[in-house]
């Protein structure tokens, strides 16, 4: 359990490592290229000849320093290119053939929030969110998301004192004046209740099966959100399992996942949940609002850090001659 | 230069005026650009943000 574990975990740090390491690209392209431009300005303007300050020609003075300008200009190719060989190499390992297990790799969609500056559709993190309380939270936790942190993201704080309370039976507090632990309505400051105790009562309630906490799902896995939707929509009926594949009692045939055979029992068909904003409730459209759900509680700060992204490129492209 | 020796006399010059000078214009820099960047972002992720689609859940007080 440990290795599995820690094998996620170094999976998850992988993945932010080389989703920020494109923006941290982006600013270091950027910054040599204003560096470029503004260099070469100013050289145009500082080195034309002026028959009025002959005595003050800036070329008097660079003509000296022209060797060491002309250094400093390879100095800046070299690590221009060792920046951009680092990349292309980073880029590539990452970007390999990817052949060292069977899964199918899912194709890649367009998401609402995948964009360099995209914010999330709040709204579809809403109705993410119902589908979560409806459906997926009779097995899976959500260790790490408080109530109140989906105020003013999805939810007002009234609606969110009201969803809190209805998780009633699992949140224990105490000790009481006689000494014994007691239940009670949750509040906005708790965090969102698991629906097992352990995970030994996680495995003896589903098969031997562990329902992975999807707090960091969308980062801990391969392939991020087109891998979580591909997998809820791609289980295979029983007659289209390929030949030769055995299939055992409560398992299911799954083609995106690790392995083919998943535990887990499809959770979403048409109209399983109704949302309250009318948007019908397909399978694909569940699907999608779930994982924009958990893309949100995977990153809830991914919508500032796009705002610093803007900041900083403003501050750097304003900061004048480097 | 004319314009360089201005500055230098009426804030340089003194050291009280030239801090001054950089913490009112750092106040007045980290202002402007928060919101023009904001207004980056709210114009370009315009009807997805919670802001964008609050009016439909709270309740009238």
């Amino acid at each position: 359990m440990f290795l599995v574990n820690f094998k996620q975990f170094v999976e998850q740090k992988r993945t932010i490592i080389f989703s920020n390491f494109s923006v941290l690209f982006l600013c270091t392209a950027d910054f040599f290229l204003i560096m470029a431009v503004v260099r070469k300005l100013g050289n145009i303007k500082l080195l034309k000849c002026r028959p009025s300050f002959i005595s003050l020609q800036v070329c008097h003075f660079s003509n000296g320093a022209g060797t060491r300008w002309n250094i400093k200009k390879s100095m800046y190719t070299t690590i221009g290119l060792a920046v951009g060989g680092a990349s292309a190499l980073l880029y590539a390992l990452e970007q390999s053939v990817k052949a060292y297990d069977w899964p199918l790799h899912p194709p890649a969609y367009n998401w609402s929030h995948s964009g360099v500056l995209d914010a999330y559709d709040h709204a579809s993190i809403r109705r993410g969110f119902y589908v979560y309380k409806n459906v997926c939270s009779a097995c899976h936790s959500l260790d790490f998301i408080p109530f109140r942190r989906l105020i003013d993201v999805a939810f007002t704080e009234d609606e969110m004192r009201e969803i809190a309370a209805e998780f009633q039976v699992c949140i224990q507090d105490g000790p009481n004046e006689d000494g014994e632990m007691f239940m009670r309505p949750g509040k906005v400051s708790d965090y969102i209740p698991p629906p097992y105790p352990n995970e030994e009562a996680a495995a003896a309630a589903n098969n031997g099966a562990v329902p992975p906490d999807l707090s960091l799902i969308v980062l801990g896995r391969e392939g991020n959100e087109d891998y979580i939707f591909s997998m809820l929509n791609g289980y295979t009926d029983a007659d289209d399992i390929p030949a030769g594949v055995e299939i055992s009692e409560g398992a299911h045939y799954n083609p995106y996942f690790t392995g083919s055979v998943i535990a887990m029992a499809p959770p979403l068909y048409n109209n399983v949940i109704e949302y309250d904003d009318g948007t019908p409730a397909t399978r694909s459209q569940l699907t999608k609002d779930v994982v924009t759900f958990l893309s949100w509680c995977s990153q809830p700060e991914m919508e500032k850090r796009k705002l610093w992204l803007i900041k900083f490129l403003i501050l750097i492209d304003t900061s004048g001659h480097p | 230069m004319i314009k360089r020796s201005f500055l230098y006399q009426l804030i340089f010059k003194r050291t009280g005026t030239m801090v001054l000078t950089a913490v009112l214009g750092g106040i007045i820099l980290e202002t402007a650009i928060d919101n023009i960047s904001e207004a980056i972002f709210f114009k370009y992720n315009k009807g997805k943000l919670w802001d964008d689609i609050k009016h439909n859940y709270v309740k009238d007080v």
